[in-house]
């Protein structure tokens, strides 16, 4: 019952390879976007906020079809890349990582955000009278303070990154060894009569690896808290 | 003015909690969407329709879902629901059929079927996935009789459905596709370059029946009998169906 076929395993691994790859990469992003948004105020901040959070609230298969519009060879974005690099990322593996990155990319910026926005603006003070540079205090003072929120982050958007269904189906398809992750291969599955089983082994596998990431989250968090409280 | 808004207020209510009125309910398989609308609104009947993968609508009537009339785009969903006592076997009619095609970005020019891995040259081929779509079984079938399937497996991408495949092929990410030619009319990004042979796949089979656990049972039987009815079979000819004796 629980040994996974060859497809499967291969859809395993590319989920846990696609996700990790996606936080990683949105993560500089995020940090940058969180801290801009918990800790400055600019005109537009609403609007920047409310763009930020579009991912969220699409139904993913809205945002797959425009992300394939984006990113297709004729696209704003894709156009480009292919005539100058001959790049492709509709239907590859990269368009897997590029769906899980957008679908995670609001709760890291949420979870930054909210850590930045508590962090105690005379802490940078205190650190710039002191003669630090601007650089030298996000690096030493503000980035270490967020770190609770972006580890939050990291793990919230890598379990919603491993769920992710409705985006990826539609701009990278469902190849199976190439582009099938975990929740594609459980789709597959249940379109068929008899795919009961299999069906059933794929959804304990998703459950225990969300699961997984989001006791991660609160472990971490516990502990960050926990450290802070002598300083 | 309180009062008209409080008597608008408690009509909006009454009508809310009205019994319903014996309106049909109708699953049926998204690729029929736009033929069966049409066809209920010549008809005249009212019927309520819910429209989503054969699959999905099996198992959702598998768990009770309200429901009076199915059509299946996949023989096996209906033949899973007559194993399961819920749809009567004896009443299982053949609504229409389908053909299959091949479609290129517009402008495309015709190929023979043979010649598709050679005119693919590394390009990508979508279809709907043959695992989990009916169309992307017929299609594989269809390929695999005419001696290509093997060919074109380096660039071939399975995607969710018919209209996935319009899209890919319409934005230039795969040269060619596969669908049904009902499919066509819904996208002028596309060209047919080449209808494939009935004989190379198994009959497309569009298959109807009352559910057994409805409850509106004459509902549904007057709107299958307007859907079987020539000038029902004229509306879902004029989508690109294929009726009558040819078909089936």
């Amino acid at each position: 019952m629980f040994a996974l076929s060859p497809t499967e395993m291969s859809a395993l691994i590319l989920s846990l390879r696609a996700s990790s790859l996606a936080v990683l990469w949105a993560l500089p992003f995020a940090i940058g976007l969180g801290w801009v948004l918990g800790v400055k105020r600019f005109p537009g901040h609403g609007l920047l906020n409310a763009f930020v959070h579009l991912p969220l609230v699409l139904p993913p298969v809205v945002l797959g079809y425009l992300l394939l519009l984006l990113l297709g060879r004729k696209g704003l974005i894709g156009g480009p890349l292919y005539e100058l690099l001959g790049l492709r990322i509709a239907f590859s593996e990269g368009a897997v990582v590029v769906a899980c990155a957008v679908v995670g990319f609001p709760l890291m910026v949420r979870a930054i955000r909210q850590s930045a926005e508590a962090i105690d603006p005379r802490l940078a003070r205190a650190a710039r009278s002191l003669g630090a540079s601007e650089v030298r205090v996000f690096i030493t003072v503000t980035l270490p303070l967020m770190a609770p929120g972006i580890l939050t982050g990291l793990t919230l958007a890598f379990a919603r990154a491993v769920g992710e269904f409705g985006a990826t189906i539609t701009l990278a398809g469902n190849i199976p060894g190439k582009t099938q992750t975990l929740p594609l291969a459980l789709f597959t599955v249940t379109q068929s009569p008899g795919g009961d089983a299999a069906a059933l082994r794929l959804c304990i596998l998703s459950l225990v690896l969300a699961g997984g990431a989001l006791l991660a989250s609160e472990a971490i968090a516990r502990r960050t808290n926990l450290q802070e409280v002598p300083t | 003015m309180r009062w008209v808004m409080l008597r608008v207020a408690v009509a909006i209510c009454s009508l809310l909690t009205a019994p319903a009125m014996a309106e049909p309910t109708l699953l049926a398989a998204a690729s029929t969407s736009g033929a069966v609308d049409a066809a209920i609104s010549q008809s005249g009947i009212a019927a309520v329709t819910s429209y989503g993968a054969s699959g999905g609508l099996a198992r959702q009537i598998e768990q009770g879902a309200p429901a009076d009339l199915f059509i299946s785009a996949n023989p096996k969903w209906m033949a899973y629901l007559t194993d399961a006592g819920l749809v009567q076997e004896d009443a299982v009619l053949e609504l229409m059929s389908n053909a299959l095609v091949l479609i290129g970005p517009k402008g495309a020019a015709p190929i023979a079927p043979a010649e598709l891995p050679a005119a693919l040259g590394g390009e990508n081929f979508v279809m709907a996935d043959p695992e989990s779509a009916p169309v992307g079984a017929y299609g594989r079938a269809s390929l695999q009789a005419l001696g290509v399937w093997e060919g074109i497996q380096d660039g071939f991408v399975p995607v969710r459905n018919t209209l996935a495949t319009l899209t890919a092929v319409s934005t230039e990410e795969a040269a060619y596709g596969l669908v049904y030619s009902s499919d066509t009319a819904l996208d002028d990004g596309v060209t047919i370059v080449a209808r494939l042979p009935k004989d190379s796949h198994p009959p497309i089979r569009y298959l109807i029946a009352p559910v057994a656990q409805g409850e509106d049972a004459v509902g549904a039987k007057t709107l299958t009998a307007y859907l079987m009815s020539p000038e029902g079979q004229d509306v879902l000819a004029d989508y690109g169906f294929v009726t009558g004796p040819e078909g089936m």
